[in-house]
């Protein structure tokens, strides 16, 4: 197993590591801030195709299950900022893209390839994790974000 | 010996079920009147009446008093049990808590910063960021809840850590949108003293409303 799998493996089940970033609005969102939500967090970058596909399909979900407490974070690991930021203007989603993320994000998260998402619960705990996308994987999003909704 | 057959297998199961009816119908009360737990032993679900726990009395027996709602002593005792856990747990938290903080920052080395909001007519707090001895120990971003918590009265502790007795300088750089809603950022530098207890400092973020601007001071807690 890769060493970023290995990290990403181990993060399951733990706290999932805060992270505060500015999205392209210019307002700073904090991950911590979201306790009691259950919480999507998409990590994309600029020059990747699949990532839209992703974007869009976790935006479909959120405009679904806000009022049931589902917040999305978008999340750039794009070191080339403004590839990032028009990346995120182009994209017609509801949800917060945070451009200027700290360096350690990726890290702090074990990503080793995009896109790449993790579903933290009500508690905080980073409980999912998926790496790439297809387009039948939002059905298995869906499947996992109601369980912990219910929770 | 020949084996029985089926229809006599469905005889004798009837008539036991016959007998075991009528048993029940003329058995009295196991218990007096009133007493609890008077459930006759052979209650089945076909003789309670839709709705009815299988606990309460059936035909002939008088109902208890009503239940006040209280779990069994047993389920009691043990919510009890467990409330106690937790609560042992939440003091180890907080004794632990205490004692790594003591032990990673002592009294005779401890620093801290504190940043409070006054009014916030001239100015929204984005960011701050702290340098002590010209070397950067804390960057926070602010998010417009914690902004809102610090004008509401709220103190943030945005640093804490460890210096040796002597002089230091501190400048804090704030930055957030200014009077006009126009990007602003300011600085604000304190030269001073350690000494050997711990050392509290509070960046204050007031209006100065003769001159419709925000004004930014360290103020050092003795």
């Amino acid at each position: 197993m890769p060493a970023a799998a290995a990290d990403l493996a181990a993060l399951v089940g733990k706290p999932a590591p805060d992270l505060v970033a500015r999205d392209i609005s210019g307002e700073n969102v904090r991950i911590s801030e979201h306790r009691g939500e259950v919480v999507v967090v998409s990590f994309w970058s600029g020059s990747c195709n699949t990532c839209r596909d992703q974007l869009e399909a976790l935006d479909r979900i959120a405009k679904t299950y806000k009022s049931a407490g589902l917040v999305v974070i978008g999340v750039n690991l794009d070191d080339n900022l403004a590839r990032a930021e028009k990346f995120a203007r182009a994209q017609d989603v509801q949800f917060p893209l945070l451009v200027s993320t700290p360096r350690n994000t990726g890290r702090d998260y074990g990503v080793d390839r995009l896109p790449m998402v993790v579903f933290v619960d009500r508690a905080g705990v980073l409980r999912v994790a998926h790496r790439e996308f297809k387009s039948r994987d939002e059905e298995t999003y869906v499947r996992e974000l109601r369980t912990l909704l219910d929770e | 010996m020949p084996k029985p057959t089926k229809f006599a297998h469905v005889v004798a199961w009837l008539a036991f079920a016959v007998l075991s009816t009528q048993a029940v119908a003329q058995e009295p009360p196991a218990q007096p009147a009133g007493a609890e737990e008077s459930a006759p032993a052979d209650a089945t679900i076909s003789d309670a009446p839709v709705g009815t726990l299988l606990s309460e009395p059936v035909d002939g027996a008088e109902a208890p008093p009503p239940e006040s709602g209280e779990p069994p002593a047993d389920t009691r005792a043990l919510d009890e049990t467990v409330q106690d856990l937790k609560k042992d747990v939440v003091d180890l938290n907080r004794e632990l808590f205490v004692l790594e903080e003591e032990l990673l920052f002592p009294a005779n080395t401890q620093v801290a910063i504190f940043v409070s909001m006054d009014i916030g007519e001239f100015f929204a707090l984005d960011s701050l960021t702290l340098k002590i001895d010209n070397k950067e120990v804390a960057n926070y971003l602010y998010t417009p809840r914690e902004a809102e918590a610090l004008l509401k009265g709220g103190v943030h502790r945005v640093y804490l850590g460890n210096l040796k007795v002597g002089e230091h300088e501190l400048v804090a750089f704030f930055s957030g949108k200014g009077p006009n809603e126009r990007d602003y950022k300011r600085g604000a530098n304190l030269k001073f003293e350690k000494g050997v207890g711990a050392k509290y400092l509070e960046l204050k973020i007031t209006d100065r409303q003769r001159r419709a601007q925000p004004e930014f001071a360290i103020k050092d807690w003795e």
